[in-house]
């Protein structure tokens, strides 16, 4: 039983390395296409003031920014409000703006799901379409590199104290 | 065994230590699917508002980034190994003798493995996919609204291993030799793979019964449409029939 099991943890083990290979030879489509971007497209005709409200939900890292993005036609976007809470905690940031909008983009401080709900107010003449989209960019990453790298120093330690004490002792046994 | 005191004690320690190897294919399981999730992912989706709030939201896109492509193959190679320990290995280590002498039935043996099965099963997958969602939003433990995607997700996994485990473990008492029976299996996942397959295209079934779909609020087994379920599950019913039947038929092993 203990040969065929450990047949069967090397066996589990290899595929390790079979993974790792599998992902750089072909990164999944489904994983690209998932991730950063969501939105929205509203279209209609008539002329009057109208709203447009998105919410999007985003889990993001800490120093990745999401950029909001407008694109219009047949439209004047007279106003914007967005608002973003950070969910788990409930910290919430307010932003708005008039006029033709140049969004702001927002920096996450702190990793987690995003709640963000924007309003947009536009002046529609005839037939319009408007596009709503919330993008995600990946920000630096390289304080998790020195925290994993802190972490990996910290274990080899461990392992090695370990180590010898169990060597220390296998000794005096025998 | 003493009935008390330290010396009990540390034979007990002694006999979860001989499952050692159990739980160290178990954490290096864990590991394999950790590695699979991406650390940095990101993710994004709009008019969620399916959710009754912000917290269940946060979970379900959550639970829904915690997913990879390949994890459904993993999962299933998995499913088999653990399908091979239970069946096949242990008739070759004389475990169904210590089973008889306990006074147990081929049946009742077949139930604590369906169980033992989902604990492997579970735990490893499970663990992995809470880890790495703690590590992405740790506060996200305090939403307790949320949780309840968890509880679906645990739900929906237990219920397609219960799926797989009659098919797998037909087919590993029928082969009894866990070579025989791996290199069936393993083929069956590689080569027959496909839309006219027996147990028809199991692999793009697995996508449907693993991914938990943020957009539409449903979870993993559940959102599968009725026509591609149904078949499934009535193979699965016949092979543990058949296992049913194949223990009934053979009866007992006469021990001599």
């Amino acid at each position: 039983m203990r040969l065929q099991a450990s047949l069967l943890l090397s066996l589990s083990l290899l595929l390790v390395p079979l993974v790792f290979l599998s992902h750089a030879s072909s990164p999944p489509p489904r994983e690209l296409w998932l991730s950063e971007r969501g939105g929205t497209v509203v279209y209609g005709s008539g002329v009057g003031e109208r709203v447009v409200r998105e919410t999007f939900l985003a889990l993001i890292h800490v120093n990745d920014t999401v950029y909001f993005d407008i694109r219009s036609s047949g439209c004047e976007v007279t106003s914007y409000r967005l608002k973003i809470v950070h969910v788990s905690s409930g910290v919430s940031y307010e932003y708005e703006g008039l006029g033709e909008p140049a969004l702001p983009t927002f920096t996450a401080s702190m990793g987690g799901v995003y709640s963000m709900e924007l309003e947009v107010r536009f002046e529609a003449r005839g037939d319009y379409n408007l596009q709503v989209e919330a993008r995600v960019g990946r920000g630096g990453k390289v304080g998790y590199a020195r925290l994993y790298l802190y972490e990996a120093i910290v274990g080899c330690v461990l392992l090695l104290v370990v180590g010898l004490y169990a060597a220390k002792r296998y000794k005096e046994v025998l | 065994m003493p009935r008390r005191g330290t010396r009990r004690f540390f034979e007990l320690v002694k006999w979860y230590i001989s499952f050692f190897n159990l739980w160290a294919a178990s954490a290096a399981l864990f590991f394999l699917y950790l590695l699979l999730y991406d650390r940095f992912r990101v993710n994004v989706i709009s008019s969620y508002l399916w959710a009754s709030s912000p917290s269940e939201g946060a979970w379900a896109l959550l639970v829904g980034t915690a997913f990879s492509e390949l994890e459904p193959m993993v999962a299933a190679m998995h499913l088999a190994l653990i399908v091979a320990l239970l069946f096949s290995l242990e008739e070759g280590e004389g475990m169904s003798y210590v089973r008889y002498a306990g006074g147990a039935g081929r049946l009742e043996a077949y139930a604590a493995k369906w169980l033992a099965s989902l604990a492997l099963f579970l735990s490893p997958l499970v663990g992995a996919k809470l880890a790495v969602i703690l590590s992405w939003d740790t506060r996200a433990s305090l939403l307790l609204l949320g949780w309840r995607f968890a509880a679906l997700l645990v739900v929906s996994l237990a219920a397609y291993a219960t799926y797989l485990f009659p098919i797998l473990s037909a087919l590993a008492v029928v082969v009894k030799r866990p070579l025989y029976y791996l290199i069936l299996v393993f083929l069956e996942l590689y080569v027959i793979e496909e839309r006219w397959s027996l147990l028809s295209a199991r692999y793009l079934y697995m996508h449907a019964a693993l991914f938990f779909l943020p957009n539409t609020g449903g979870v993993g087994f559940f959102s599968v449409e009725r026509s591609a379920l149904l078949p499934r599950l009535a193979a699965s019913l016949l092979c543990a029939i058949f296992t049913v039947l194949w223990y009934r038929l053979k009866g007992e092993v006469k021990w001599r």
